[in-house]
């Protein structure tokens, strides 16, 4: 994550995020405008934003195969894989403990 | 796997149970200390579930979870909303057990190097899937700092295959929230993470 904005601004950005989201298209730009008009530094970074809210759709749709392809091969019954006996997992330890 | 592990099992839905009902009342560790307790029996079911199925196959997650849930939980003293909010619980283990299986992966291609990649400008379908993979886990990190309902609508949605609504049911909020927070998060994941969106 970048960054800018800085964690204290964070909130602010978000919220003028989805307040710009949640007005029709031909309406942002003038949104737009009257941020910038007093912060001018968050008016690129919502631009920034909204742009890639266009573009992320094809992104995360990689991403998602990305998972599945790695679910695959972690789920696949290898058997030279270590089996489900195996010390891997810190989680599996506490999970002993815990149960 | 045989007998003793199911008995096994069986006595071990009590805290499993009991901590999804803390989950489910808002207490803040719950989902932690739910996780370890689930991951063994995920992982088994979902292996178990992809040995039947075709070379390629995509796991059905929504059945493994469903097993898992049938397994761990005591069905006499669960509400019917612990069915929803295990799903979360389970996208959650879905996404340490693939972190896990990523970073073991990688320590095997180094040879046993731990060596650190940058792990920003991270090209999905381009670089090596277990890189990508812990690349988005650590924005997806930074994300939940800052925002942990969002992050947990991805965790939902990209690790444990959830829909929308099943996401709004799992965590106690409305469809058109759960919505909003999608909408928004990808666009911070993407900025965070992808070539070519400028910071």
């Amino acid at each position: 994550m970048s960054d800018w904005p800085p964690p204290e601004d964070w909130g602010a950005v978000d919220e003028l995020f989805q307040a710009a989201l949640d007005r029709p298209r031909q309406e942002r730009e003038a949104f737009l405008k009257e941020v910038g008009a007093e912060r001018p530094e968050l008016r690129a970074e919502l631009e920034a934003l909204l742009q890639a809210v266009e573009d992320a759709d094809p992104w995360i749709g990689r991403s998602e195969a990305t998972i599945h392809r790695l679910a695959r091969e972690a789920f696949s019954v290898d058997p030279d894989a270590p089996s489900s006996t195996d010390g891997d997992s810190a989680a599996r330890t506490r999970g002993s403990e815990g149960a | 796997m045989g007998a003793s592990r199911d008995d096994a099992s069986r006595e071990g839905t009590g805290p499993v149970t009991e901590l999804l009902a803390a989950h489910a009342r808002g207490e803040s560790n719950a989902l932690d200390r739910l996780v370890p307790l689930v991951y063994d029996d995920l992982r088994e079911i979902a292996r178990r579930h992809m040995s039947r199925e075709r070379p390629g196959h995509t796991l059905n997650t929504t059945a493994v979870v469903h097993e898992a849930y049938l397994r761990l939980v005591d069905q006499t003293r669960a509400e019917w909303t612990d069915r929803t909010h295990f799903f979360a619980v389970a996208s959650r283990v879905m996404r340490h057990i693939l972190i896990d299986h990523a970073r073991k992966r990688g320590r095997q291609k180094r040879g046993g190097d731990a060596v650190l990649v940058a792990l920003d400008r991270v090209t999905p379908g381009r670089e090596d899937p277990a890189t990508e993979l812990l690349a988005l886990d650590e924005a997806l990190t930074s994300l939940s700092e800052r925002h942990e309902r969002m992050g947990q609508v991805v965790e939902c949605r990209l690790f444990g295959g959830m829909r929308m609504k099943e996401i709004a049911g799992a965590l106690d909020t409305s469809l058109s929230t759960v919505e909003r927070d999608w909408r928004r998060a990808r666009a911070y994941l993407y900025r965070a993470l992808a070539p070519g969106a400028h910071r």
